[in-house]
């Protein structure tokens, strides 16, 4: 689904990213670990199209980003680090833009948006210019953007940052429900607990090279769902509904 | 006014200098040679329409008549100066105001009045724009005005601009100051220094519910310039910049009903026209650095939807023109009223198109795109005053120009 080979990237004399190939295959969750300026964030915007690389060749869904970039990006969501939006717009206006640039049936795609904005507790706010936002809300709303169209290939940069316990479960099951369908995740993350938690296999970067590739039995557990804290949470919020998969 | 503590002044010269320098390295060697070409070209267009008008004079009337009036031009530019900045600095403080920091300079333990030594000098920054057509007039004037008088004049002239740039940055001030809605007497607002008043008063994030969107099937273009239209709706600077064009059409077709002279009116309404077609590509400009550039490079939307949904928003732009022009047209013969809405709607939508490229090829940087519209419409301008239809050929050069800078958008990183 998500094929990256002998990617390389610098700035300057930096080396950002040195040679770095991986595939994320269909129905899976891979997880990209890494320090401050290790190079995920560069990797995850090559990925997306936004960035050029130096060398190397990306591939969404067997079409190469480069060569057919627009047929790319309609398989593909990213949900930026610091995303970016028409700040004057509403969180329901610029979703039915994004809908209506991706080609989405309009009604399902109002379905869904609305499914999602309340899934992580935005739509009370979805008629709100976005610039009242906070970060999290921000965060939230870009999460939505990239899987509303369900893309084969998802990528997450630091993508459940900022959301509060009760949106990070949520968030958490559309990706599962991506996974189920087919979908292929990239998910990068400073937080190894939430690719514990969350992927299938983590690869760790390391000064713009890829360190090592883990499964997940390489490190066990803990078992997918909310952690005991997440709970002890949900309970004082006192707003959960019960959550089937608690673990 | 007291002095301003030695290590406050000394951060504050330090961030004026970095800004100085960082503003100047964010326009990019491109357009920072192509600045520099226009303005050479302006101070030289300046120096060929002073200097005929001026030897004729000196001819004449004597070096010193000509003295005087070359006296009288930099004097009318250090008044403009004056004025720009007083325009300029009751923007930065005045209701509404929306650009630099605003309210989180209050943030900072920094006494109001380095805040409003610093606003200043950030107003008085666009007088430095007068010494380009001050040049042209220095220049003209070589040989045909003693050097024993022209040296003086212009060292006169820059104290005279120095000294302009700070009256204005003054009357500025006070024109924010009277604008400020009054404070309850006794009240802790009423306590504040105007500066930190008008600072707080800066718009802040309230609360507002917008209707709901519609979710309908339509091109990608056709999203693209419904959004445009949807964000000039909105406070922003796309609105204000919408809100100018629509002004000046209105103004323009109006211009023919004036309870003047045919020729006058006609005049006007020509040059208004001209006017409501830079405002128009003003808009298309600006729209360039609404969009965010790494979000829409996710998107599965080409430069091809880009282009359209701008050009076609100039398109209606001079549509909308013609309309109301042949509305307030008064009698005139038909073959002069055709060739005028021809004229009307050919650079109207040229201009348009001309703002549209601009943002586009410089997005996200709005700024960069006026600017570069600014002086290339200068340069038309003056390309039109040379030598009839000179201007068109410039013009047309600018949209083949910017059209070729157009792929960029694809290309470009969104670091």
């Amino acid at each position: 689904m998500l094929e990256i080979a002998g990617l390389g990237v610098s700035y300057g004399s930096l080396l950002a990213l040195d040679r770095v190939s991986l595939e994320v295959r269909g129905g899976e969750m891979v997880g990209l670990l890494g320090a401050n300026g290790a190079g995920k964030s560069t990797l995850m915007r090559v990925a997306a199209g936004i960035q050029p690389a130096d060398q190397g060749t990306v591939r969404i869904a067997g079409i190469e980003l480069v060569e057919r970039p627009l047929e790319a990006r309609a398989r593909l969501g990213y949900a930026a680090e610091e995303p970016a939006f028409y700040d004057e717009l509403s969180a329901d206006e610029f979703l039915a833009f994004t809908a209506t640039v991706r080609g989405l049936e309009p009604a399902s795609a109002r379905a869904r948006a609305h499914e999602l904005l309340a899934a992580l507790e935005l739509e009370a706010r979805a008629h709100e210019p976005i610039r009242h936002y906070s970060h999290g809300m921000r965060k939230k709303l870009s999460f939505v953007a990239a899987v509303l169209h369900r893309p084969a290939v998802l990528l997450c940069d630091e993508a459940l940052e900022g959301f509060d316990a009760r949106a990070a479960i949520a968030a958490r099951d559309e990706l599962r429900a991506l996974i189920a369908g087919g979908g292929a995740v990239l998910f990068s993350s400073h937080v190894t607990e939430t690719v514990e938690r969350l992927c299938d296999r983590a690869l760790i970067l390391d000064r713009g090279r890829l360190a090592r590739s883990l499964a997940r039995a390489d490190w066990g557990g803990p078992a997918p769902g909310p952690s005991p804290l997440e709970r002890e949470f949900l309970a004082v919020a006192g707003r959960s509904t019960p959550i089937a998969e608690a673990g | 006014m007291t002095a301003t503590p030695p290590t406050l002044a000394t951060a504050f010269r330090e961030l004026e200098r970095a800004l100085t320098r960082r503003r100047w390295a964010a326009l990019g060697r491109v357009v920072q040679v192509e600045l520099a070409a226009i303005a050479a070209l302006i101070a030289a267009f300046c120096a060929w329409q002073v200097r005929i008008p001026l030897d004729g004079m000196a001819r004449n009337a004597g070096p010193g008549a000509a003295a005087r009036v070359v006296a009288l031009q930099l004097a009318a530019l250090a008044v403009l100066a004056a004025v720009a900045v007083a325009v300029r600095t009751a923007g930065l403080l005045g209701p509404g105001a929306r650009s630099g920091p605003g309210a989180a300079w209050l943030a900072l333990p920094i006494p109001p009045r380095v805040l409003e030594r610093h606003l200043r000098w950030d107003a008085r920054r666009i007088a430095g724009w007068a010494l380009v057509p001050a040049l042209g007039v220095a220049a003209a004037a070589i040989g045909l005005v003693p050097a024993s008088r022209l040296v003086p004049l212009a060292g006169t002239f820059v104290l005279a601009l120095v000294a302009a740039a700070h009256g204005g940055a003054a009357l500025g001030f006070a024109l924010a100051r009277r604008l400020l809605p009054p404070a309850p007497p006794g009240s802790r607002a009423a306590r504040l220094h105007p500066v930190e008043r008008a600072l707080a008063l800066m718009p802040s994030d309230t609360s507002s519910r917008l209707s709901p969107a519609r979710w309908r099937r339509r091109p990608a273009w056709w999203a693209l310039a419904l959004k445009d239209l949807l964000l000039s709706r909105r406070p922003t600077a796309v609105q204000g910049r919408a809100r100018n064009a629509l002004i000046v059409m209105v103004l323009s077709a109006l211009a023919w009903r004036l309870p003047a002279a045919p020729g006058v009116a006609r005049s006007a309404a020509y040059l208004l026209a001209l006017a409501a077609g830079v405002t128009l590509a003003e808009w298309l400009a600006e729209l360039g650095g609404a969009d965010p550039f790494a979000f829409l490079r996710s998107l599965p939307v080409g430069l091809r939807s880009w282009w359209l949904a701008r050009a076609v928003a100039a398109a209606l732009g001079a549509a909308l023109l013609v309309v109301l022009h042949a509305l307030a047209f008064p009698a005139l013969p038909a073959g002069l009223e055709r060739a005028f809405l021809a004229w009307a709607a050919g650079a109207t939508f040229a201009l348009g198109l001309l703002g549209a490229q601009l943002g586009l090829s410089l997005a996200p940087r709005a700024d960069h795109a006026q600017r570069v519209l600014g002086v290339t419409l200068g340069v038309v301008a003056a390309a039109s005053l040379m030598m009839p239809l000179l201007g068109w050929v410039v013009l047309l050069a600018a949209l083949i120009h910017s059209a070729t800078r157009l792929p960029g958008l694809m290309r470009r990183a969104a670091a």
